[in-house]
């Protein structure tokens, strides 16, 4: 019976040093019968050992021949080379530490932006087949606007869908708890339909989901916890399950907690069962759920989206008066969660792309430059008896540890940049939180640096094993130029560089250009030394008078502290949408609508009369609110430049009435203000997006119960801040709080998407543009380092320095020249792609280019500076002396 | 003529496996009957056996035993394993077809 292969392989390689010894003897003892041999035919014995040694050959290279014929030869040798090629690598650092470098800064970024990338964009979402996952709204046809879905919608969207497995609803809620650690605050809160987290098929991490019978009237009192609120909240208490906490004045058990992935919509709430109520069963005209659903099996978006329009559409017929415009929209609950960020991206992932081209030319150059600058070696242990192949051997191994290194490295600067970029990314960034230098970001970044080295050490390795090229690509001999054909390609390479550098710069300056604009617009208020405190006092406060007095009381305690210098209370803070944007429909009095038109919705805010003063709001015309404006006074409003530039463009608006219904209606009878003034425009959504036209109502006139108390002091805005928390908490104890923000804090959150993006792809291009002007320097210090003699003649034949300085400068601009211009051919179509990303900028940006154009231009002149100048030094005695 | 290690080369492995066709046999005696039948004409490097042998031995076609010589040594006998035997007779057929061929292109010149 044969040894199992493997098992012999095995026994061959760990046996080595027996199998060499038994290996000497039997060749030992060959030999002495060979001699005796000859002895016995009667040669003396010293004429008898040489001819058995004639005859038996060389033991040395036999024994050679046998290690390699054992296969030991791979293992040993392998250890050779590697430590040969540590050596090779150690003594002349400065090849691997910019080759190295160059891969870590370039590939660990592209890495950490892949990761990134990967993460958000195309891993899938954490939960069981999540391509079944929709997400439902309600779709206004009259404005084309997604809506939250009404109760009574849902409840009826719900019954009559047939392609789907489940649809299920949450309601954005808010509970009152008594942090130990914060006081009173109110927790993000989804009250939840029945199989809503069947729905995701989502485990819990501890405990159980809700049974269906705990959505039944006095069985809801239990409550699930997210991952993060359990974590920053409860301490991550692992006994959590079965303990009782009070929400909203209530005793609730805790039941379960999710896993750190569920996230709807976050994994900083609580989930509560949604106790349906009376009046809901009714309600189509408040729409405030979010409807999610899972696909029955074999069903595709076209169908259930199909299937959800028939319903709606019968719905509009069935009840014209709040449906009549409302249909359905289905969006894939991964585009819905990715949404806005998705095109920044894969504007980054491109950007990755264009840097990796960058880094492997590099590389590529580096690794060209370096094997022709060893052809000397390579000829020397050629001619010591090294085979080609050998030699070529070597050389992969050399890069093999090189790659293995790099791979390192740019993990290593992938994980910190990861860091960096979680540092940077807005909270808000979807799955953000998912987001972890893992597996993948390891993989990508060792596959890409071990492919790039010997991708790029291929060509070293094809010259070592082919003599032939290495004479047409190395120097042919002693002062002679590199050859042609290497300088082409050291060109080319360069010129790739420049070019995709070129587009990158591009990029960064169209985005670059977009963020300056956007922080430019004018906000409309003032945020230096001004925070905001929000309350949601319905449940603490019965009745208008009571909430009117307490705003009073908070706002007149504020304007009495120290250092505040101006105090209000308004139901909504610009640049902040969740809390208090209303909106309520608008008729003016002399317009009456045709009747198939819907009344356009007007954003209202109510205030305090300090409110606009304290943002700094500028009157434009008419008077502000003051004391004579009282629950009891005629109602009033002040609308904004928009509004009047919109509704009333050709006449006096001071003086008046509007007519505003929804919410601000009263037993159906529309609340009619008088226009007493108008107010400069605050831009409400984004900095991006102009202001749209807006009224101001005046607090004692519409109570409402969501306050935010905003105060501007002398102080820096944290201090401010304190404050109003402090006056909020002594004239009610208990209230709480359920958000709080400076405004300078809030402006920069709305930009820091942009400025995300921005500073990644900015870093790319910077990375790039290093990387370019590195390439320039070293193929022209290349190039004319080989032309030194050249040179010198020129100067002995009566050329002027400045002629040589401008021969080099012209031959080194004509790369960046190149580059520059195959950039623009490649950046013209690239920026239409970004156009979405771009604010008050076009695409084709002429200073952009130019400047970029530019930019590289000065980058190759500096580059090819200190070369030209040693060119330009070439001293004609120095040249004959070497010759 | 003279034996060119280059035309022995290659068939080396071929005369190594049909010397232990007959049974296991040590290096030396492999070395000596190679050297008598082929009448000296492959006596080049007796010693080129031994790298030989270490790889077919690798390649699982022979393996080898310590034993006691007729010498009264203690010496390695190889033997043909079951894929050796299999070789050899692969490799018998090539040359035959090989030698055959050769022989035909001479006759017709």
């Amino acid at each position: 019976m044969s040894v199992p292969p493997l098992l012999r392989q095995f026994r061959l390689l760990f046996g080595g040093r027996r199998a060499e010894r038994e290996l000497d003897a039997e060749m030992r003892e060959h030999l002495e019968l060979l001699e005796t041999q000859y002895r016995e035919q009667g040669l003396d014995p010293r004429e008898a050992r040489r001819r058995a040694r004639m005859e038996f050959g060389s033991q040395e290279p036999l024994r050679a021949d046998a290690r390699e014929a054992r296969g030991l030869v791979r293992t040993r040798e392998l250890t050779r080379d590697l430590l040969f090629g540590v050596r090779v690598l150690v003594r002349r650092p400065g090849f691997p530490a910019v080759a190295l470098l160059t891969l870590g800064v370039g590939v660990g970024g592209a890495a950490a932006i892949y990761g990134a990338t990967e993460g958000i964009l195309l891993s899938p979402l954490p939960y069981a087949e999540p391509d079944r996952l929709v997400a439902a709204w309600q779709l206004d046809h009259a404005s084309g606007e997604r809506q939250e879905v009404s109760p009574a919608n849902f409840l009826d969207w719900r019954e009559r869908v047939t392609a789907f497995e489940a649809l299920t609803a949450v309601e954005p809620y808010g509970f009152d708890w008594l942090s130990p650690e914060d006081g009173p605050i109110a927790l993000e809160t989804g009250l939840v339909y029945e199989g809503f987290f069947d729905v995701f098929r989502a485990p819990p991490l501890f405990g159980r989901t809700f049974l269906p019978e705990e959505n039944q009237p006095g069985r809801g009192n239990v409550a699930i916890l997210g991952y993060g609120l359990w974590r920053s909240r409860f301490g991550g208490d692992p006994d959590i399950v079965g303990r009782v906490v009070t929400f909203d004045g209530e005793p609730y058990t805790i039941v379960g907690v999710m896993r750190e992935d569920f996230a709807v919509p976050s994994n900083e709430v609580v989930w509560a069962p949604k106790v349906l109520q009376g009046w809901e069963e009714r309600s189509r005209t408040s729409n405030f759920y979010a409807v999610f659903g899972r696909l029955a099996p074999g069903v595709g978006l076209g169908q259930a989206a199909a299937d959800l329009d028939g319903v709606a559409a019968a719905l509009a017929v069935a009840y014209p008066t709040a449906n009549a415009s409302i249909g359905a929209a289905l969006i894939p609950l991964h585009d819905q969660i990715v949404g806005g960020i998705r095109s920044a991206l894969w504007l980054l992932l491109g950007a990755v792309i264009l840097v990796l081209v960058v880094v492997v030319a590099s590389v590529a150059s580096l690794q060209l430059a370096r094997a022709v600058g060893r052809t000397p070696e390579f000829t020397l242990r050629t001619a010591l008896g090294a085979g080609p192949g050998r030699i070529a051997r070597h050389l992969a191994v050399e890069n093999l540890l090189l790659g293995a290194a790099g791979a390192v490295v740019s993990f290593l600067a992938a994980r910190v940049m990861l860091d960096g970029i979680r540092a940077l990314a807005p909270a808000d960034l979807p799955r953000i939180a998912e987001i972890r230098a893992d597996g993948d970001v390891l993989g990508f970044a060792a596959a890409v640096s071990l492919l790039a080295v010997l991708a790029t050490g291929l060509a070293p390795v094809l010259l070592a094993a082919n003599p032939g090229l290495q004479r047409a690509l190395g120097p042919g001999g002693r002062g002679q130029t590199a050859s042609p054909l290497l300088r082409r390609a050291l060109a080319a390479l360069v010129v790739v560089q420049v070019s995709l550098t070129f587009v990158l710069l591009v990029g960064s300056g169209l985005l670059l250009r977009s963020f300056v604009a956007v922080v430019s617009q004018p906000t409309g208020f003032r945020s230096d030394g001004v925070a905001a405190v929000t309350v949601h006092t319905w449940s603490y406060l019965d009745g208008g008078p009571a909430r009117a007095g307490f705003a009073r009381d908070v706002v007149e305690r504020l304007s009495g502290m120290p250092g505040i210098t101006a105090a209000g209370v308004a139901s909504g803070i610009p640049l902040m949408e969740a809390i208090g944007a209303d909106f309520a429909p608008l008729t003016l009095p002399g317009a009456p609508l045709r009747a198939d038109q819907n009344p356009p919705l007007v954003r209202f805010t109510v205030v305090s009369p300090g409110l606009l003063d304290t943002l700094g709001i500028p009157l434009r015309s008419g008077r502000p609110f003051d004391s004579r404006d009282r629950a009891d006074s005629l109602p009033v409003t002040l609308v904004n430049e928009r509004f009047v530039d919109r509704y009333l463009p050709d006449r006096e608006p001071v003086g008046r009435r509007i007519s505003l219904g929804g919410s601000l209606a009263t037993n159906g009878e529309p609340l009619n203000p008088e226009i007493v003034g108008v107010v400069g425009d605050v831009r409400n959504v984004a900095l991006h997006e102009a202001p749209a036209p807006a009224v101001y109502l005046v607090h004692p006139q519409v109570p409402t119960g969501a306050n935010a108390f905003i105060a501007r002091g002398v102080g820096s805005a944290d201090v401010v801040l304190s404050q109003v928390r402090r006056a909020i908490a002594e004239v009610h104890a208990s209230i709480p709080i359920h958000g709080e923000t400076t405004m300078e804090a809030l402006v920069a959150a709305s930009v820091r998407e942009r400025r995300f993006v921005l500073v990644l792809l900015g870093g790319f291009a910077a990375l790039a543009l290093s990387l370019a002007s590195a390439g320039i320097f070293g193929l022209m210090a290349f190039v004319t380092a080989g032309r030194a003699k050249e040179y010198g003649i020129r100067r002995a034949l009566g050329a002027e320095r400045a002629e040589l300085l401008t021969l080099v400068l012209r031959r080194g601009l004509a790369l960046a020249g190149a580059g520059i211009l195959i950039g623009i051919a490649t950046a013209v179509p690239a920026a239409g792609l970004v156009e979405g990303l771009l604010f008050e900028v076009a695409p084709l940006d002429l200073r952009v280019f130019g400047l970029a154009g530019l930019t590289l231009a000065a980058a190759g002149a500096a580059a090819v500076l200190v070369p030209a100048l040693r060119a330009a030094r070439a001293s004609p005695v120095e040249v004959l002396r070497v010759e | 003529m003279t034996p060119a290690p280059d035309r022995l080369h290659g068939h080396l492995d071929l005369l190594i496996l049909s010397s232990l066709a007959g049974g296991p046999m040590h290096g030396w005696a492999i070395a000596q009957r190679l050297r008598v039948l082929s009448a000296s004409v492959f006596e080049v490097g007796q010693g080129s056996i031994y790298p030989a042998l270490r790889r077919l031995e690798a390649a699982g076609w022979i393996r080898a035993r310590v034993a006691v010589s007729e010498a009264g040594r203690r010496a390695r006998f190889y033997s043909l394993t079951k894929p050796g035997r299999r070789r050899l007779e692969a490799e018998r057929a090539d040359w035959a077809d090989f030698a055959a061929a050769v022989q035909r292109v001479l006759d017709g010149a």
